[in-house]
């Protein structure tokens, strides 16, 4: 990483940080993995596994959270307050500025993500419940799922208020993990326009779902090396096209 | 090489509810060569602001080309050499004065050994060794401005541009502002500045362009625009009764002194002639010029009423 990419994301990181909603976010995310835990008391038998869906769940919950609550802001605020002027007259350009916001809050993310996760393992631990053996692998493919949203946040905080970026952002959330209806609705779809509408919708949305193993997790199912190998390529390749999009967006326009 | 070029450049940018763009430069055509310290001024909204956006590749110039050492503005290496003061200087609150220096530093990837020392230098320099450690967010307006020169001069910079870098302080910090300048001056660095506080832009500039509604209407070297220039003399004569002066008309007298305003330089010799010849002293003579805020006031009103009259004309 060159060293300009690096200060930015180490200052997107310090700004993060310092910011006291990130902590407000972490207490509201154990507290909720602690609830689980009194939830846990209204079933017989399978307070473990409430405990591990509940805790893995708000894990992602919160995460996605923030990734959206930051990622929204993460250029407009820079343009609101005017800071990216100094910024951006160094020889710094845009692109490297976007990639470096991004690796920043990526940067935030892992060390939310590792707190949340050192958290949610004691409390399993506590609760006398032995290691899941796909831990890693969920909590992971989570992270790998919070880049695909971050990247997306990005796209529209480069040209977007935070109010619709959020918009947009969460709708992307929320149909990316539908996607799989979307599959089955192009057969239904009356008309061969909506169809091919659909069938666009369909590739250009990520698969969200891909990387929920969560109840493969609660459930001891199998989950095999290939499929998490090629779900964070996935993720890869669709946030490098993200960042593409967002630097095609964000090198054309002018900062007034 | 001219350290920066504006080839007319144009740009218009969205305006109100309805973003309907607005013409902010007509036609910007300026150089600056090294080791000048050139001063762009121009009343509130005359696009001086948006011409140094359009320099630092902020925004793209409509028509028209921008270059700073040789390199289009758009350029990221054509900003290696270059250190910029934003107007009104805003800042990453979270940080400290020593961390957002440093943080710039960064950004021109400069050595680590450098970065720290020039750092500690320059926060020395603009008089912020104790407060260099608080947050930002404490700081006030001049503080803000001090912080913001020490980053622009982080990469010891060949061009350094200040967008209003006097605004908003006391004249202790003023004075030291003009201090930096000079010394950056005496250095052979170029610099760029916008202002509208002429006496200022007089005192420190070698050459001043004025912009007026997104067109450079003068441009001139300060010495060339003030020399020669003088309006009238004040002068001051002890031991002479006002009676032994015929045909001078005296302004004010003090105590034994008689003060005159006299038109000219020849009637100021025939004036020294006569005071001596009565027996008096000359005790003070002292031109008096047109200053930089004389030509602003007459090119803007000039301005304005030319376009006034091109008005009346379209509507007649």
């Amino acid at each position: 990483m060159s060293g300009r990419l690096w200060a930015i994301a180490n200052h997107t990181f310090k700004e993060a940080v310092r910011d006291r909603i990130l902590v407000l976010f972490l207490i509201f995310a154990f507290a909720m993995m602690a609830a689980s835990t009194v939830l846990s008391w209204l079933t017989v038998g399978s307070e473990l596994k409430i405990v591990t869906d509940l805790g893995l769940g708000a894990l992602a919950i919160f995460g996605t959270a923030i990734a959206i609550f930051i990622g929204i802001t993460l250029v407009h605020k820079e343009v609101e307050k005017k800071t990216i002027y100094a910024v951006l007259a160094k020889p710094v350009s845009r692109w490297e500025f976007l990639v470096g916001k991004y690796f920043g809050l990526m940067l935030t993310l892992a060390v939310v993500t590792g707190l949340m996760a050192v958290f949610y393992t004691a409390l399993v631990w506590w609760k006398g419940g032995e290691f899941p053996s796909h831990l890693f692998a969920a909590v992971l493919l989570t992270y790998m799922e919070l880049s695909i949203i971050t990247a997306v946040a990005l796209v529209f905080s480069s040209f977007t208020t935070p109010m619709l970026a959020a918009v947009f952002t969460v709708a992307v959330y929320v149909v990316g993990h539908l996607t799989w209806g979307l599959a089955s609705f192009v057969d239904l779809a009356p008309g061969a326009g909506t169809q091919s509408l659909v069938t666009v919708l369909y590739y250009i949305l990520p698969d969200l779902e891909t990387f929920n193993i969560r109840s493969r997790v609660v459930h001891r199912l199998p989950v095999t090396t290939g499929y998490v190998v090629d779900a964070v390529g996935y993720s890869l390749a669709y946030t490098a096209g993200m960042l593409a999009l967002a630097t095609v967006l964000f090198r054309r326009r002018d900062l007034t | 090489m001219s350290v920066v070029r504006f080839e007319h450049v144009a740009k218009s940018l969205p305006h109100g509810f309805w973003l309907r763009r607005k013409d902010v430069l007509r036609d910007v055509s300026l150089s600056i060569e090294p080791g000048e310290v050139y001063g762009f001024l121009g009343p509130n909204g005359a696009g001086k602001t948006t011409s140094l956006k359009c320099l630092l590749g902020l925004l793209k110039p409509d028509s028209g080309s921008v270059e700073i050492l040789g390199r289009p503005g758009s350029d990221p290496a054509a900003r290696e050499r270059l250190g910029y003061l934003p107007e009104h200087p805003y800042f990453y609150p979270h940080l400290t004065g020593r961390e957002l220096v440093d943080y710039f530093g960064r950004l021109f990837s400069l050595p680590a050994d450098v970065r720290v020392r020039r750092r500690d230098e320059l926060i020395e320099r603009v008089g912020m060794s104790d407060r260099a450690d608080q947050p930002i967010k404490q700081y006030s307006k001049g503080m803000l401005q001090r912080i913001g020169l020490a980053q622009a001069l982080i990469n010891d910079p060949e061009l350094v541009v200040l967008d209003e870098p006097m605004s908003g302080l006391d004249p202790v910090g003023r004075r030291e502002v003009k201090d930096i300048i000079l010394d950056l001056k005496a250095k052979g660095t170029t610099v760029f500045f916008s202002s509208h506080i002429l006496a200022d832009a007089e005192t420190l500039c070698d050459r001043v362009g004025l912009l007026f509604d997104g067109r450079i209407v003068l441009e001139s070297g300060v010495d060339e625009l003030l020399e020669g220039r003088v309006e009238y003399w004040d002068a001051t004569c002890d031991d002479v009764s006002p009676d032994k002066l015929p045909g001078y008309q005296s302004r004010a007298t003090q105590g034994g002194r008689l003060y005159f305003r006299i038109p000219s330089a020849e009637q100021l010799d025939a004036w020294i002639d006569a005071v001596r010849g009565a027996g008096g002293r000359v005790v003070q003579v002292s031109p008096h010029r047109h200053t930089l805020e004389d030509y602003f006031i007459g090119a803007v009103r000039g301005e304005r009423s030319s376009d006034e009259g091109a008005e009346l004309e379209e509507s007649a």
